[in-house]
């Protein structure tokens, strides 16, 4: 019995997310709220609509096959679209996820975040570019949501793109219970592990969670000798100070094992649409893209602890 | 100060703005030659203002032409006298600043008229409402056309053609215009034969005249009439080489003469004197004789090519420069006779006059080329002849030159094998980071194969090859050079699917064209693509037939000076035209891929799915999807090219399979070795140009849309899948025999390319391509914030670069259309 798992998007060529040409398959689910969170669609354990205004033709065919009368009546295509708009097409607090509105739409306006597929056809998909794979030592990074809330069907997808001869990254939040991670052991060649705030009073702001469990699990992580690559998000008025950096620096100078590498990721909002479409109201929208030049300083602070560090990774 | 300015340079780097970064850190000398350039790209179909297409062609052949000895004289012997005509008369110019001169036309704004090519492309510039001809000749001008209308090559090959051929060429339906029309040309180029200079060459012809002379006049000799007719039969041909060569001898000589008249008489820079005397000693010497350094190897070439032009309007400029030019490179370094800087120079220099070349072109010619005066497409690097790869520190030069000038021609091709040296490779990349959309990368060893397989050519040859258009590949050895490509008739792909759901009646120009091959509603889907192969089928005979009438007229022109440059026409003493050892056939096929996505959406929704009948998909082409969009939407979502869907993939390859076997191997190019006469799927700016030519197709086209825009390209944004999906289904074609050469574009973000990583990602995106043995590449590193800024502020955008399609172009030098096209393009995220 293969298992299966709602899968947001699998995302060929991708380049960020360990070394070389990867698919990033992104899970749905996750256990932390994190204020700046880019697949918010992927929060959420169930599925959910997207409505993308900008392909939406107003036809009003929705309306009719909502049972739940959660779809708002048209309005004109241009009032839709405009900036400024406040119109969302679909009253959430109704919507029960059914899915009906998606298959009246012809327009691909309404559509589901995720789908459900098994481990082998998620395999599939990513054994096509195997070549690619090969060429750049890149291969399959499994991420989310949280993918450590799926362990069976991680544990599945790793062990049989292991059998293909797969490299392979867990990008996960880090806050997995350890047996989970311990189990990865055998097939994980790079986890990816997000550390957001040294300051676990700040990180459960943040995130809605302190940073106890994840400090622990890098520190055990490291102790079995796996390699690690640490990704920051780098927010304003959030984790952009010389003392997080300092104590994080110290804090990794300390473990068994030094980590691989450690990539600081300017705060950028490009995901913005992906907030319209669910109709939530991100409250960074207005927050400026940062300039990767304002990370140099705590690059420079991470380097004196001897730490490989890069700017967008 | 330094500093500052370095720092300068470096904020127009991280900006990504490389256009004004060139400005600032290249040569004072290459900054005034770039900005004192006329670009003879079109803007649509109009030439920029203050472009004029001289009239000096027009009457200094017309003088030749209308003489008593042109009315019993062989072609080739008048043609050669107007081209001395030419060469001896056509006013000469040096522009302030430059190190190599010559130009094809008389003056820096001018596009040189070749007048015996196609009296309706005499017509078209003559009434051209941009006012292209000088008022106060026009009246002489008018009678010298009249005169040169019988001469032309339309006129004699329209003598030869059916009423249909006629319709067909004029009316563009299934394939745009024709050779006859156009007067296009592609030859390549023997240069290391050639570049023993031009006195040796006379040499060697003059050695024939006196061997024919003692076989044809000697007295006492014993009568043998196949001596004598061989001779009599080369004759004029030798000389019409030699008075050719000479007179452009002496076009250089006059250059000398007016270097040093300028230098000894009005300069006053002392520097700039002894420039002048340098200008006036390298054309005394070249092309006469073989060049001494590479400096007077560089205007060598670019004299030669000039006084080629002057024959015939290049189409295309194929062009090994690296390899040709290496070897002079290598010693003056080494010798000290040049610095690396001086270099970069001198090649800046040669790329602006290049670019300074416009060829004299119709307007249809001019919107299918928007933006650009070319293609002319340099090869660079590769496989030698023994199997060793050559790549020289040359092309370092070249690519650095080339983000320095900025010109959109001449561009660049790669021969890309994976053992290739990095930094090269490292250098290319640099090109494309810095948004040139050049070099486009070719697979070396694919194309290798493709021209052994469809010219059978023998490996070694095969080896030297160039790219002789944008795309075709073509060995530069003295039995395989080409004196042109084979076909300027280039088809309009899909129309055979609209012709095969109209039962081949076209309902754009509501014309029968195509045969009647049945009603699609009583069809099975094996049915429908018969129907699809046998209307490409009569599309493409159509245009190789008409080519091999127009062969048959060229070779009654001949070509004095090519025919001089190639070592088998001097052996032999035979026109090119005349040579048909080997054939580099193909014809070009334009908007290909969206026809066999519109079959694919025939097998999905109609045969497979059953969601509509063939009668309802008919009514709804029919309207043109008008009032049926929830229905075109089906079509649309139905699979496509360029997601590694093996649902689409298979047919397609399927296709290209039964093209290939029933199409194009039945066919006959002229030469012993050539096999059949193969597509070459490319569009130039045809994608937008040609699409009000196709209705309505079940892949959910409507009449008008914008076509796919490559070769074996996915539709914009049909590409779903990312790079690596669409590099997977194209890879799945067969790049060695399904066609001669096939286009691939992609966009990719500029944000993904930064550093290192970038060029890592890059090169291994590159040796996956190449196992997958697809045959080209090319890149547009633009992001969508630049591109419609610059649609907003052409000004501030004027030198950014795009690859259009085969060629590069300036973006806001495009029309609106092609412009939003490529802001279509799917970007694909490294």
């Amino acid at each position: 019995m293969t298992e299966k798992c709602l899968i947001t998007n699998m995302q060929r060529f991708s380049t960020n997310d360990g070394p070389g040409i990867r698919t990033l398959v992104l899970c749905v689910g996750c256990n932390l709220k994190c204020k700046w969170c880019h697949n918010p669609e992927t929060i959420p354990m169930h599925n959910t609509v997207f409505w993308k205004s900008a392909l939406c033709v107003q036809c009003g065919l929705c309306i009719e096959s909502c049972p739940e009368e959660a779809i708002r009546p048209p309005i004109p295509v241009e009032e839709a679209r405009a900036e400024e708009s406040a119109y969302h097409k679909i009253e959430r607090s109704k919507c029960t996820d059914c899915m009906k509105c998606v298959e009246v739409c012809d327009f691909d306006a309404l559509a589901p975040v995720g789908k459900m597929l098994t481990v082998d056809e998620v395999l599939d998909e990513v054994m096509r570019d195997k070549l690619f794979y090969k060429n750049s030592g890149g291969g399959l990074t499994l991420g989310g949501g949280e993918p450590t809330m799926h362990p069976k069907f991680m544990l599945e997808l790793f062990q049989k793109a292991k059998e293909e001869g797969l490299h392979i990254c867990l990008d996960t939040n880090g806050t997995a219970p350890w047996k989970v991670y311990e189990q990865t052991l055998p097939f994980v060649d790079f986890y990816l592990v997000d550390m957001k705030n040294m300051d676990t009073e700040l990180h459960k702001l943040g995130t809605g969670a302190g940073n106890e469990k994840i400090l622990e699990n890098i520190k055990k992580l490291s102790e079995v000798g796996a390699k690690i690559i640490i990704r920051v998000p780098v927010m304003y008025d959030y984790n952009d100070t010389a003392e997080n950096f300092e104590q994080m620096g110290e804090f990794l100078k300390g473990l068994p094992n030094p980590v691989h590498r450690l990539d600081l990721l300017p705060f950028h909002n490009w995901c913005q649409n992906k907030y319209n479409w669910m109709g939530i109201y991100w409250p960074l929208i207005e927050e400026e893209n940062m300039d990767p030049i304002e990370c140099e300083d705590f690059k420079e602070i991470l380097e004196t602890y001897g730490i490989n560090c890069t700017i967008g990774g | 100060m330094a500093d500052a300015k370095e720092a300068k340079l470096q904020g127009f780097l991280d900006n990504n703005q490389h256009w004004w970064w060139a400005e600032q850190a290249r040569s004072p000398r290459i900054d005034y030659l770039r900005k004192a350039v006329w670009s003879k790209g079109a803007k649509a179909g109009a030439y920029l203002p203050g472009t004029k297409v001289g009239s000096d062609g027009p009457i200094l052949f017309a003088e030749i032409f209308d003489d008593m000895d042109a009315r019993s004289d062989p072609y080739m012997t008048t043609f050669s006298r107007a081209l001395e005509n030419t060469n001896t008369k056509l006013p000469v110019y040096i522009v302030d600043n430059s190190r190599i001169v010559g130009c094809c036309a008389a003056a820096p704004h001018e596009v040189f008229w070749v007048p015996n090519l196609s009296f309706g492309l005499n017509e078209d510039i003559f009434n051209d409402r941009d006012e292209l001809v000088d008022m106060d000749k026009r009246d002489e001008v008018e009678k010298c056309l009249e005169t040169m209308k019988p001469y032309t090559q339309q006129f004699m090959a329209e003598k030869v053609m059916s009423k249909r051929h006629k319709i067909m060429c004029r009316t563009s339906q299934t394939y745009t215009g024709g050779p006859h029309l156009e007067g296009l040309f592609y030859c390549t180029s023997q240069f290391t034969y050639y570049s023993k200079g031009f006195n040796a060459i006379i040499e060697e012809i003059d050695a024939g005249l006196k061997e024919a002379s003692t076989v044809l006049y000697k007295m006492g000799a014993v009568p043998n009439f196949p001596d004598e007719e061989h001779y009599l039969q080369r004759v004029p041909v030798w000389e019409a080489m030699k008075r050719t060569l000479n007179s452009e001898i002496l076009y250089a000589k006059r250059l000398a003469r007016l270097a040093r008249i300028i230098s000894e008489n009005f300069e006053t820079d002392s520097e700039r004197k002894q420039e002048l005397l340098g200008i006036s000693e390298r054309c005394e010497w070249v092309p006469a004789n073989r060049p001494r350094n590479f400096p007077e190897a560089l205007q060598f070439e670019h004299l030669q090519t000039m006084a080629r032009k002057r024959e015939k309007p290049d189409g295309a400029w194929p062009a090994h420069p690296d390899w040709w030019f290496g070897d002079w490179f290598d010693a003056d370094m080494k010798s000290g006779y040049i610095t690396r800087e001086d270099a970069v120079d001198y090649v800046g220099e040669y790329l602006i006059r290049s670019y300074e070349y416009g060829s004299c072109r119709n307007r249809q010619w001019r919107e299918l080329m928007t933006g650009d005066p070319g293609p002319y497409v340099w090869t660079f690097g590769g496989m030698r002849p023994d199997g060793n790869l050559d790549y020289r520190d040359l092309i370092n030069v070249f690519m650095e030159a080339a983000r320095y000038v900025r010109c959109v021609s001449p561009t660049f091709a790669l021969r890309y094998n994976k053992d290739m040296p990095e930094d090269v490779l490292k250098n290319c990349f640099e090109s494309i980071r810095h948004g040139l959309g050049y070099p486009n990368i070719r697979n070396d060893q694919v194309l290798i194969k493709a021209n052994m397989f469809w010219s059978n050519t023998p490996e070694d040859e095969a080896r030297t090859w160039v790219a002789q258009a944008c795309i075709v590949p073509a060995p530069e050895t003295k039995h395989g050079c080409m004196p042109m490509r084979y076909s300027s008739c280039t088809t309009l792909g899909s129309k055979c699917m609209e012709l095969a759901l109209w039962n081949g009646f076209n309902p754009v120009f509501n014309m029968q064209i195509g045969p009647k091959t049945g009603d699609p509603t009583e069809m099975s889907f094996d049915q429908l693509m018969d129907a699809f192969i046998e209307q490409f089928k009569v599309i493409h005979w159509d245009a190789v037939k008409i080519r091999n009438i127009v062969h048959h007229i060229e070779e009654i022109h001949g070509r004095p000076h090519l025919s001089a440059t190639y070592e088998m026409c001097v052996e032999d003493g035979i026109n090119c035209f005349t040579r048909k050892e080997y054939g580099n056939a193909w014809v070009t096929t334009f908007i290909w891929m969206d026809g066999c996505d519109a079959l694919v959406g025939c097998k999905k929704l109609v045969y497979d799915e059953k969601k509509y009948t063939m009668a309802q998909l008919l009514e709804f082409l029919k309207a043109n999807w008008e009032g049926y969009e929830k229905e075109r939407m089906d079509f649309v979502k139905a699979p496509k090219w360029g997601n590694d869907d093996p649902y689409a993939d298979d047919i397609i390859v399927k296709i290209h399979e039964r093209v290939r076997d029933e199409v194009c191997m039945p066919c006959k190019c002229w030469g012993t070795h050539a096999q059949g006469v193969p597509c070459v799927p490319q569009n130039v700016a045809a994608y937008t140009v040609c699409s009000n030519l196709l209705g309505a197709l079940p892949n959910g086209r409507r009449l008008g849309d914008t076509c796919y825009d490559g070769g074996c390209s996915p539709g914009a944004g049909n590409d779903k899948k990312g790079p690596t999906a669409v590099l997977n289904s194209v890879g799945k074609l067969t790049h060695e025999n399904m066609f001669r050469a096939n286009l691939l574009n992609q966009r990719l973000s500029p944000t993904q390319l930064v550093g290192d990583k970038g060029f890592d990602i890059w090169n291994s995106y590159i040796r996956s391509w190449c196992d997958l043995g697809i045959n080209h590449v090319q890149f547009n590193i633009v992001d969508n914030e630049t591109l419609i800024a610059a649609q907003e502020k052409p000004e501030d955008f004027e030198e950014m670069i795009v690859r259009v399609a085969g060629y590069s172009a300036q973006f806001v030098g495009l029309n609106k259309k092609t412009q939003d096209t490529i802001i279509a393009r799917t970007i694909q995220e490294l």
